[in-house]
């Protein structure tokens, strides 16, 4: 993923947005287990996280073969049966690591992008 | 009244996704399909409109987005399967590190075998166990024909001969039980002649038994033990060091397919 081209600002966000959506998912999925269409949704109801809704299956999928998430089908009143997810102890540990990361990493970028001038910025081209 | 004409819609949606998606593994393929399927049924049944009005069954359509760009998301989830089983190590790798082949592959499950036969097939099974070792060592990708001729050269049959030297240095306890027999033959020398004249020769056969004085001889069977021992044994973590070393053309694993 290094090999990313830098320049465009939508691009970067779509990579960003690309590499958080799992971790998100997962944040989602800590206290209560949820059906695919019940996550899609309250993911896309939500500001910038998701451009077309049939791109988080293939996540959903991914974090389910890592095994940070395992799936149980339920039939619903309504409608087809239900896929539901439940996050796993991998998926949580998995979750607190990225969880730290992140903390680190946002908190120095808003400190930089809020006084330019104390830090310098190291643009990888 | 315009349910078939909805039918077909979401129809021709799962269609282009299913083209778009020829390129996934057929497992996958299928598995993208029925989630996609199975979120527009869910999604008309959530609606109000969903079953009859074709604005609602657009709008589920539009929210879903492009089959290519769902297809793409599935590439490169695809993709990082792929990725994460190229480098068990683990995510230490994540860059392109000065060394270009540094911890590609590494020791597979092929490789340690190769050393434990090299090291000490040859003492579990004479010989042919180290024979099988070096089998293994040139079936292995991972190392460079240097290594290879390294590990099969350098200190050939492993600890085969250190465990000889064990075997010997048994037999070679039962010297000092020679040498009390040497020189009981001595001093019955000295008994038979006892009444004529001292005999002289009774020295010098005994300590030709032993060579040299005990000390030396252990220190010098220490030593050699020592490097009968920690060479092979200094081979053999080299070896699996030096795995995963082979050039990029020999290295193992598939080349990964790059979604566009």
């Amino acid at each position: 993923m290094h090999c990313m081209v830098a320049g465009e600002a939508g691009n970067l966000v779509a990579q960003m947005r690309r590499g958080v959506l799992p971790y998100c998912v997962l944040a989602m999925l800590q206290d209560k287990e949820r059906y695919g269409f019940e996550l899609v949704q309250t993911l896309s109801g939500m500001d910038g996280m998701v451009t077309g809704e049939g791109t988080i299956y293939p996540l959903l999928a991914r974090l389910r073969r890592q095994g940070r998430v395992e799936t149980t089908w339920q039939e619903s009143a309504a409608g087809p049966p239900r896929r539901y997810y439940r996050i796993t102890l991998a998926g949580r540990e998995a979750l607190a690591e990225f969880a730290s990361s992140w903390r680190r990493f946002s908190g120095t970028v808003d400190d930089l992008l809020a006084s330019p001038g104390e830090g310098r910025a190291d643009e990888t081209a | 009244m315009n349910l078939s004409d909805n039918d077909q819609l979401v129809a021709d949606y799962l269609g282009r996704l299913d083209q778009a998606a020829r390129a996934l593994p057929a497992d996958r393929r299928a598995e993208l399909i029925e989630e996609i399927a199975l979120h527009i049924a869910e999604a008309r049944a959530a609606d109000p409109g969903g079953l009859s009005e074709p604005l609602a069954v657009r709008n589920i359509l539009e929210r879903l987005g492009d089959p290519q760009d769902i297809v793409r998301a599935a590439a490169e989830a695809a993709f990082a399967d792929a990725a994460a089983d190229y480098r068990p190590a683990g995510p230490r790798h994540t860059g392109t590190g000065p060394a270009g082949g540094d911890g590609r592959g590494g020791a597979g499950p092929l490789e340690i075998c190769a050393v434990l036969f090299l090291l000490v097939g040859g003492v579990v099974i004479p010989v042919l166990g180290w024979i099988a070792g070096v089998v293994l060592l040139w079936v292995s990708p991972r190392w460079q024909t240097r290594d290879k001729l390294i590990g099969t050269l350098v200190w050939p049959g492993g600890l085969l001969a250190p465990a000889a030297v064990l075997i010997a240095g048994g037999a070679a306890a039962l010297i000092p039980a020679s040498e009390t027999v040497c020189t009981g033959g001595g001093s019955e020398a000295g008994i038979t002649t006892s009444g004529q004249r001292i005999v002289h020769h009774f020295p010098p056969t005994c300590t030709g038994t032993g060579g040299m004085p005990a000390w030396l001889g252990i220190t010098i069977l220490v030593i050699l033990m020592a490097l009968a021992i920690g060479g092979p044994v200094y081979t053999a973590i080299r070896l699996l060091r030096r795995a995963g070393h082979a050039p990029a053309g020999q290295a193992a694993g598939p080349a990964v397919p790059i979604p566009a």
